[in-house]
């Protein structure tokens, strides 16, 4: 299993966000979560990858209990086994784009290896932006880096926040294609959260979060 | 580890970004570093040169006028003298049983700009002054040289040079009196390196021409006698015999009409209370330059942290912990601290080299920038000090306030 979460209550401030009784997500089941805006969507998603622990209840991704984890060691295991797509790409204007992937290899405790950051680029199609500055990237071209930033250290679960509600429909599609391609490139399993209902279609497995959790 | 290779570029990378803000800092640093330096290397090089000129003289007989120019004049060689004292008198003084030892000096003539110093060989004796080449004179008109005078006239032994009337250049010169050279001293860093030395009979024997020149041709060296008793000199340096002297000797001189007693180290101690508020000042201004530096890095980081917070939680997000943020804050201050003190070194030091050529040339007084001071690594300490400090609390604002947060929820 990639993803185990049981009893799972979370909140803020005494108020409850989100309850999941029971879930189950396999290796390699991409997963769409969908839901009008207020409805836990992203409060999951950081429950996933460690940045919040429940109130209440297990969480178990790639065999490790995160909410028995320090804060640093949670950092620490985001780092090297969750990728993250978020809907503000921000990439660190300071840095090229060369200097974004070998920031995420280092922050993960990895060796940077610029043969594996030339070959995602290539994968990506944006081979020639290596030594590109972020403001000098189009929003489509931001999106791939952002996607290379993401896989660059081979995850084992990809987590993306609505990655395609910004986008008309043609990038919409080209973009889920680019990260399903890197999904299975990598060997990771896809969880995309988003009430971007156009790719519904292209998902085997949907849950469906609402309001009316809470 | 881990945390400073990933903190270090990242931290270069954000100062990189902010160019001018940086270079400004580092400019401000570099300022009060370098003017602090220049500062004691210049006050240092002349303590030193003044405690040793001095070493060895406990008072100097001269004439009336200001205690300081005496001193100035007499022991340093750098102002002109009061001017001159009887000869007869000066003995009388070197006979006291108070005197251990006196050296009577006559002053009034310079070889292009480097003074000619009449006196007798105890002069040597009193700086430890070794001949390199040649012998020390044994008749009037011959000289001993200083080291840095050889090195910068070229004059070696044998050379013949006139004397030109006055300290300074552009004297009328005594071209038909000229001076032989029969030594070259070793370079003892006192001021003797600076100068050429010769008898008092010889500074008399030149300036005997001159009046009796000016007198026309009434029967030369009419009589010798009455020369004698007339004869002056321009100052004596006395030694003690016994410390007690300082009591009451000096006061027995000073009232004596036409003559004064003034004593090296009280009035260089003076000079440097009149100096000293001037430096002060200076180094006031120079530390003002260094706490506006820190400060400087201080509004800069906090700044940079109101518009990196985006940049703050996507470094959580990507797994950074909290100490690699604080350590990315931590590094740009402290890398700004240490270029503003490598580039304030340089300039000190580049700065008094400056000096030194500058106002070697005009008063051949020697000041290096090739040389290091102690109190330079308190300071390029506590300029280090102060920028850690400044760039302390926003880095503990980064370490707090760097939440992950998937960018989303704002």
């Amino acid at each position: 299993m990639q993803v185990e979460l049981s009893g799972l209550r979370a909140g803020y401030g005494g108020r409850v966000v989100l309850a999941l009784d029971a879930l189950s997500i396999a290796d390699g089941e991409h997963t769409l979560v969908l839901g009008p805006s207020g409805c836990g969507k992203t409060t999951l998603l950081n429950i996933l990858c460690g940045i919040d622990v429940p109130v209440s209840g297990s969480v178990t991704v790639s065999n490790v209990r995160l909410d028995t984890l320090s804060v640093s060691q949670r950092d620490h295991f985001r780092g090297r086994q969750i990728g993250l797509v978020m809907q503000r790409l921000h990439l660190i204007p300071a840095l090229t784009v060369e200097g974004n992937l070998r920031l995420a290899q280092k922050l993960a405790g990895f060796k940077t290896d610029d043969t594996h950051i030339r070959g995602t680029l290539a994968s990506l199609g944006i081979a020639d932006k290596l030594t590109a500055q972020p403001r000098q990237l189009s929003q489509g071209e931001a999106q791939r880096v952002a996607i290379a930033r993401a896989v660059i250290n081979r995850p084992a679960l990809i987590l993306a926040d609505e990655p395609t509600s910004a986008l008309d429909d043609g990038s919409c599609d080209s973009a889920i294609d680019l990260l399903f391609s890197q999904a299975k490139s990598c060997g990771a399993t896809l969880i995309v959260a988003t009430h971007d209902q156009r790719i519904k279609p292209r998902f085997s497995r949907v849950l469906q979060l609402s309001k009316a959790a809470a | 580890m881990n945390a400073l290779r990933t903190a270090l570029p990242l931290a270069i990378a954000y100062l990189r970004e902010r160019t001018m803000a940086t270079l400004l800092n580092i400019a401000l640093l570099a300022l009060g570093v370098g003017t602090i330096i220049a500062l004691i290397l210049t006050l240092n090089q002349a303590g030193q040169r003044m405690e040793r000129d001095a070493a060895g003289i406990d008072l100097v007989v001269g004439a009336k006028g200001s205690p300081l120019q005496l001193i100035l004049s007499a022991v340093f060689n750098v102002d002109i003298p009061t001017g001159n004292i009887p000869l007869a008198d000066a003995m009388m003084i070197s006979a006291e049983p108070m005197v251990k030892r006196s050296i009577p000096l006559s002053l009034g003539d310079s070889f292009r700009s480097f003074r000619i110093v009449g006196t007798n060989p105890s002069y040597l004796e009193l700086y430890d002054a070794q001949i390199a080449q040649g012998r020390v004179w044994n008749k009037a008109l011959e000289a001993v040289v200083g080291a840095e005078v050889a090195r910068a006239t070229g004059l070696t032994v044998g050379s013949k040079f006139a004397g030109a009337h006055g300290l300074g250049d552009g004297g009328g010169d005594h071209g038909d009196q000229p001076f032989t050279v029969v030594g070259v001293l070793k370079p003892g860093g006192s001021v003797v390196d600076r100068l050429i030395v010769t008898s008092l009979d010889s500074v008399w024997l030149v300036h005997e021409h001159e009046i009796s020149a000016a007198g026309a041709s009434t029967a030369k060296a009419a009589d010798a006698h009455k020369h004698d008793e007339n004869r002056e000199i321009t100052a004596l340096l006395i030694q003690y015999a016994s410390p007690m002297a300082a009591v009451a000797f000096p006061r027995r001189i000073n009232a004596v009409s036409g003559l004064q007693a003034a004593s090296p180290a009280l009035e260089t101690a003076r000079l440097f209370t009149l100096v000293g508020f001037g430096i002060s000042a200076l180094k006031l201004f120079a530390g003002i330059m260094m706490v506006c530096a820190a400060l400087g890095i201080f509004i800069g980081l906090m700044n940079a942290l109101n518009d990196r917070r985006a940049d703050l939680a996507l470094l959580r997000v990507l797994g950074a912990d909290r100490a690699t943020v604080l350590l990315t804050v931590l590094i740009q201050g402290f890398a700004l601290g240490i270029a503003g003190v490598i580039l304030g070194t340089l300039l000190g030091h580049a700065a008094t080299e400056w000096m030194g050529s500058l106002v070697g040339k005009i008063h051949r007084v020697p000041l290096t920038g090739w040389t290091w001071a102690r109190e330079e690594l308190w300071v390029i300490a506590s300029a280090l000090a102060l920028t850690l400090l400044a760039s302390l609390f926003p880095a503990w604002r980064a370490y707090r306030d760097a939440m992950p947060e998937l960018l989303s929820r704002t």
